[in-house]
């Protein structure tokens, strides 16, 4: 059957389809790991922002509590009061009694007074949302620690002082841990506390950032991950993504190279072979049996592919018929062989071609009218054109046809009847048309001669036929002791293999030449 | 630095003082003798502040060297105010440390000028081995006089 697409083609568009999808599934795997990643290290930050959120929060409370008691001044038993709090709380590195400017007046543990590095002025402290604290970096030896300040009153504040310590910040998995850094830091860009700073200098030279940052306070906490270590990081699910995607891909471009490979319907099939006149007329000869003189030869349908295939017409007529195809078929049939056979036409005046006509065909309106002007039209008599109806298939209206076939032997035209004997309708359309042949068909031809029920049925039509004035044509004479069978019945004219099968009308005048120029040959000598 | 004031009021510094407005600006000179104390008692290290203070501009102008230290500076301060033995929250955070002598000055604050010149403010130098301090010293006006 023809395809639409050569296998070629669609092996390719089944790749770019596959490709596409992969290609497509790469990107949504990417868009979806990246959303994931950002997600989860969004909620990461977070999570570090509201621990930290929680250690100012704890630092306020405890101030608070020294408050509500009455436990802020630099007297010695104060001091010491404050002291056994920050052992209790235990998370407090010291609270210090300041002056609203910031500058220290006492230290609960003063000695850790030594170990800052710098100490902030009020004006370098940043206030919260609700402005009730200070949150502020205290650089010390060796580590940084986050100041708390909140005003006691007019003269007098308090700080407490706390680290951020490393398991606080440690959030990261472990694939990223080494390739990340987590940061709090202050809204001006003070680092309040870091947790793999390494991985945040030199080491990475691209990252990504991910940020939560406070509402209630002044401070922001950063994820800086190596771009490189997170485009490795939970990639499970992007082959299987990647993979489902080009399946669906190449269930796609199946689904469609079915659609593209689909065979023709052979109907459509016809309907292109008809637009691109793949249909043609070939011709069997009809001889004489004495002498093998050809004298006619019937117009029988070849389906001649472009491929140089020749499909048998068992193989479309029936299709052709139920679908409505036929009469276009038959027209375009008898333009092509009344076009190459006309100089044999003009030169024979005798000679006649059939053509098969089915009975719907027949009877269709203007098909007399039709027929006239094709042939018309084609310069040829229209005695020449013999057409065979068969006895297959009965017509409705026997009257109605008779009145057809009157009508055209009234331009003309001949008609013959095709398969007598085999027909449904026994005898009534060999009386009821007024046909002028009989053709006798192959099925008693096979066995004449070798049955005596064939011979006389044979000799039967040869009689009907002489009777009532009709010519007889014995179809499918395959070799000469049927040939002379037939003769012997009283057969004068015939066709079949035994002088040449259906051939292309080339071949077929190139037979009716040398047919000619052996007239005199016993027709013995066309045996193949 | 932390608590420096650009603005310069003369009679508020003479009032701080408890001088009367009419009393005169005066250059007073300052020293102290560096050393270890408690636990770093026996550092060996040893070291000077000098300074001047301007009573009336409170300009406090110092130059402090050192030597013998377990090893650099990793920093050095004006804490107070404090009794000796006692430790207080930085004032003034000294620059240049990585050399062995250097110098600076600052404005005082004027609410510290009396603490400072009754000499509750120490010079504290940090080293790595002692951070809380391998040498210090309390800063105590040369010229007891400078309060006439």
């Amino acid at each position: 059957m023809r395809r639409h697409l050569p296998i070629i083609l669609v092996v390719l568009l089944t790749t770019v389809i596959v490709s596409l999808f992969g290609l497509g599934g790469h990107f949504g795997a990417t868009r979806l790991i990246h959303a994931q990643q950002e997600r989860q290290l969004h909620d990461l930050a977070a999570l570090v922002l509201r621990r930290t959120e929680n250690s100012v929060q704890f630092a306020t409370d405890a101030m608070d509590q020294l408050q509500s008691r009455g436990l802020v001044g630099c007297a010695p038993s104060t001091l010491q009061s404050i002291r056994f709090n920050i052992y209790q709380l235990g998370a407090l590195k010291d609270i210090r009694v300041t002056r609203p400017n910031g500058s220290v007046q006492c230290s609960a543990l003063p000695e850790t007074l030594e170990f800052d590095r710098v100490w902030p002025s009020r004006d370098e402290m940043s206030a919260t949302a609700d402005g009730n604290q200070l949150i502020f970096k205290v650089d010390q030896y060796a580590q940084t620690s986050v100041g708390v300040m909140t005003d006691v009153d007019a003269e007098t504040s308090l700080v407490a002082i706390f680290a951020l310590p490393p398991a606080l910040l440690d959030v990261l998995p472990e694939e990223l841990q080494y390739n990340a850094n987590v940061i709090v830091e202050l809204n001006n860009d003070q680092l309040l506390a870091a947790l793999h700073p390494l991985a945040g200098t030199g080491m990475i030279s691209q990252f990504d950032q991910f940020m939560a940052t406070s509402e209630q306070y002044p401070f922001r906490a950063v994820l800086r991950v190596d771009a490189r270590a997170l485009s490795n990081w939970e990639q499970d699910i992007y082959w299987p993504i990647v993979s489902l995607v080009a399946a669906l891909g190449l269930a796609v471009s199946l689904l469609i190279s079915r659609l593209l490979l689909r065979p023709e319907s052979p109907i459509a099939e016809i309907d292109r072979a008809i637009a691109n006149e793949e249909f043609q007329p070939y011709m069997q000869p009809i001889f004489r049996l004495d002498t093998g003189q050809i004298v006619g030869a019937e117009m029988l349908a070849r389906w001649v592919k472009p491929t140089g295939e020749v499909v048998p017409p068992f193989r479309f007529i029936k299709l052709a018929e139920e679908s409505g195809r036929i009469e276009a078929m038959t027209w375009q049939l008898l333009k092509l062989a009344l076009t190459q056979m006309k100089p044999l036409l003009s030169a024979d005046k005798r000679f006649t071609i059939s053509v098969n006509v089915t009975p719907h065909h027949f009877m269709q309106q203007g098909f007399a009218d039709d027929l006239r002007r094709e042939v018309h039209a084609a310069g040829v008599a229209y005695r020449q054109i013999c057409i065979e109806l068969t006895e297959r298939e009965p017509f409705e209206d026997l009257g109605a046809a008779a009145s057809v076939v009157s009508t055209l032997q009234g331009y003309g035209f001949k008609l013959a009847l095709d398969d007598v004997g085999i027909g449904h309708s026994g005898l009534s359309h060999l009386q009821g048309l007024g046909a002028n042949t009989i053709k006798i068909d192959k099925f008693f031809v096979d066995t004449v001669g070798r049955d005596a029920t064939a011979n006389s049925i044979i000799q039967m039509l040869v009689r009907l036929a002489h009777e009532l004035h009709m010519d007889l044509v014995a179809e499918g004479i395959e070799d000469n002791q049927q040939m002379q069978a037939l003769i012997e019945c009283g057969v004068e004219r015939g066709q079949g293999y035994v002088v040449s099968p259906p051939v292309a009308i080339p071949a077929f005048l190139d037979l009716f030449e040398q047919n000619r120029a052996s007239a005199e040959t016993p027709a013995s000598v066309y045996v193949a | 630095m932390k608590f420096m004031h650009k603005t310069s009021l003369i009679a508020a510094a003479a009032l701080t003082l408890g001088m009367s407005a009419a009393a005169q600006a005066e250059m007073i000179d300052l020293y102290a003798e560096l050393v270890g104390e408690g636990a770093v008692a026996e550092s060996g290290a040893t070291g000077e502040f000098n300074g001047t203070f301007d009573t009336e501009t409170r300009e406090l102008s110092w130059v402090v060297s050192y030597s013998g230290m377990s090893g650099p500076l990793i920093g050095a301060h004006i804490h107070g105010p404090a009794q000796p033995g006692e430790n207080a929250g930085i004032m003034i955070g000294f620059e240049g440390i990585e050399n062995n002598a250097f110098s600076g000055s600052e404005i005082l604050d004027a609410e510290v000028v009396e603490d400072f010149l009754a000499g509750l403010y120490y010079a504290n130098l940090h080293t790595e081995a002692n951070p809380g301090g391998e040498i210090r010293g309390h800063i105590l006006p040369v010229d007891s006089g400078m309060m006439n």
